[in-house]
């Protein structure tokens, strides 16, 4: 009994160092098997780290149109007038900062009362036909903005003019529904579009309703006092970007989106600009006015089977009256060395559209059917006096949720023209 | 129609928009120490639903990147007005469903 004992302890110690050896040979291994994978893991996540993408984000995005237009009263009056790419950049180096831009690259073969839907080219333009038949590059926006707080944001640099909801929401072609702008607004209109200077903006929550509010300090309009152009004499130039005197002018917009889903919002927005004549002329004293009211309602109905949009906007302009020089051809003719005239402008739109959306078919459901009545007038005895009222009427077909083809028909005091247009963001 | 707008001085027209805009800052500061119980209750689909189609189709969440959905979220802020935390509901939605 005591010789099997001392042999199974004697194997067992036999046992242990031989077990040691091995464990000890296998621990080694072990070891040059997790230094390897350490450094594979090294090597990897030094490649996925060139590739990485930083926290700086940057995105290319935008929209594009080309248009048709056929003049119902004159049937040699028919060509594709028009061919936009408008390219967004957006660019956020950090959570709080970002910086946007948008670039008109466009190519107009005629231009018909705002024939683009991406707010180019309204009645009442001073500088529209200019552009018949060459390229016309222009900086749409270009600013920084700064997320203050959860329901306020600073923006500084040239901004889209938050004056009604047309010019900042619905001048992309592909969200236009239709293919061209309401009169006065857009570039070349009477109405801005951008303005260089500092805005605050945001939106509150305000028990189930909600205000959304923009502020801002810019350089304002200029004076065409007629010396550069006599046929603008006392139009107010919103595109030109370089301050003539020390005064600002001041603007916002506040809305109201009274139901809790936020399908009714009205607005009111205005500009004031105290002195927008050039500094130590007699136009020094100019002032102008703009103030505009705007609705926007969508309903969504069961019983339509579809979407149904209602949109408004009513804006009125006044620059202070003032004497301005009359042609020398004129005077030769008997007037007056100087004329002047009451400067107010109005514009307005209605818009309603409906798209059955709920529809069973493919082909209805992609369809939307869109009126809008507008009306423009522009200051009676000026040299830019105009009016006009439109009647128009859209069909658009959706290809995708930002493709579109638009066919529309405007019958208006000044001429009927039928429009064909096919936008798509991208 | 009645033109008093336009009749305004100047100097009451820059005391009335410094008002507004404190009167905005000093309702922002107070709502921001709360969470809104309206947008608390809805979810991003929802504020995604309501807020985008007031001006435009939506298009489908897969057509961008989760990191691009953030740009153009962070750039739709600015546009429509929307608070921060609608953006990130919105933002979040949008990266799940997409």
């Amino acid at each position: 009994m005591k010789l099997k004992l001392t042999i199974l302890f004697a194997v067992f110690v036999v046992t242990c160092f031989i077990s040691k050896d091995v464990l000890s040979q296998d621990q080694s291994s072990t070891n040059e098997e997790i230094e390897k994978l350490k450094e594979e893991n090294k090597e990897q996540n030094k490649k996925i780290n060139t590739n990485k993408p930083g926290k700086s984000t940057f995105l290319l995005t935008g929209f594009t149109n080309l248009s048709y237009h056929q003049n119902l009263e004159n049937t040699d009056d028919s060509k594709f007038g028009h061919a936009g790419f408008s390219p967004i950049t957006i660019w956020q180096p950090s959570e709080r900062f970002l910086f946007e831009t948008e670039l008109h690259i466009e190519m107009e073969g005629g231009v018909h009362g705002g024939e683009t839907g991406d707010g180019h080219g309204g009645h009442g333009s001073e500088d529209a036909e200019s552009h018949e038949g060459s390229t016309f590059i222009d900086l749409g926006y270009a600013n920084i903005a700064y997320f203050l707080n959860d329901y306020m944001t600073i923006t500084a640099g040239k901004f889209l003019t938050p004056i009604g909801t047309f010019n900042e929401r619905f001048h992309p072609s592909w969200i236009n529904p239709l293919p061209i702008s309401p009169l006065g607004s857009g570039h070349g209109g009477v109405l801005p579009t951008a303005e260089l200077g500092i805005q605050v903006r945001g939106g509150l929550q305000t028990g189930i309703s909600k205000i959304s509010y923009a502020l801002y300090v810019s350089n304002g309009p200029v004076l065409e006092d007629g010396n550069g152009d006599p046929e603008r004499a006392g139009s107010p130039v919103y595109s030109n970007f370089s301050d003539n005197n020390r005064n600002k002018a001041l603007g916002g917009r506040l809305s109201w989106l009274p139901i809790q889903n936020s399908t009714l919002e009205v607005g009111i927005s205005g500009q004031w600009a105290k002195n927008i004549g050039d500094q130590g002329s007699n136009y020094e004293n100019v002032g102008s006015q703009l103030i505009a009211g705007d609705i926007s309602y969508l309903i969504n109905s069961t019983s339509l089977k579809g979407v149904i949009r209602i949109i408004g906007q009513y804006t009125k302009l006044k620059v202070d009256d003032a004497l301005y020089e009359s042609d020398s051809s004129d005077i030769a003719n008997g007037d007056s060395p100087f004329y002047t005239f009451d400067n107010t402008s109005t514009f307005y739109y209605g818009l309603i559209s409906y798209r059955p959306s709920k529809s069973g078919k493919k082909f209805i459901r992609n369809t939307e059917l869109v009126y809008r009545y507008d009306f423009g007038q522009t200051p009676i005895g000026s040299k830019w006096e105009f009016e006009d009222a439109r009647s128009t009427l859209g069909l658009n077909y959706w290809i995708q949720a930002r493709s579109v083809i638009k066919l529309a028909v405007s019958i208006g005091e000044l001429s009927n023209i039928m429009y064909l247009q096919w936008a798509l963001g991208f | 129609m009645g033109t008093w707008f336009l009749k305004l001085n100047i100097m009451k027209i820059i005391k009335i928009i410094i008002t507004l805009a404190f009167i905005i800052y000093v309702i922002s500061f107070v709502s921001s120490c709360r969470t809104s119980q309206v947008i608390a209750m809805k979810s991003g689909a929802q504020l995604w639903g309501e807020n985008c189609v007031r001006c435009h189709n939506v298009p489908s969440p897969s057509i961008y990147s989760d990191k691009q959905w953030e740009l153009v979220t962070s750039h739709m802020r600015l546009r429509a007005n929307l608070t921060k935390e609608e953006t990130i509901k919105i933002t979040e939605f949008l990266k799940t469903a997409n």
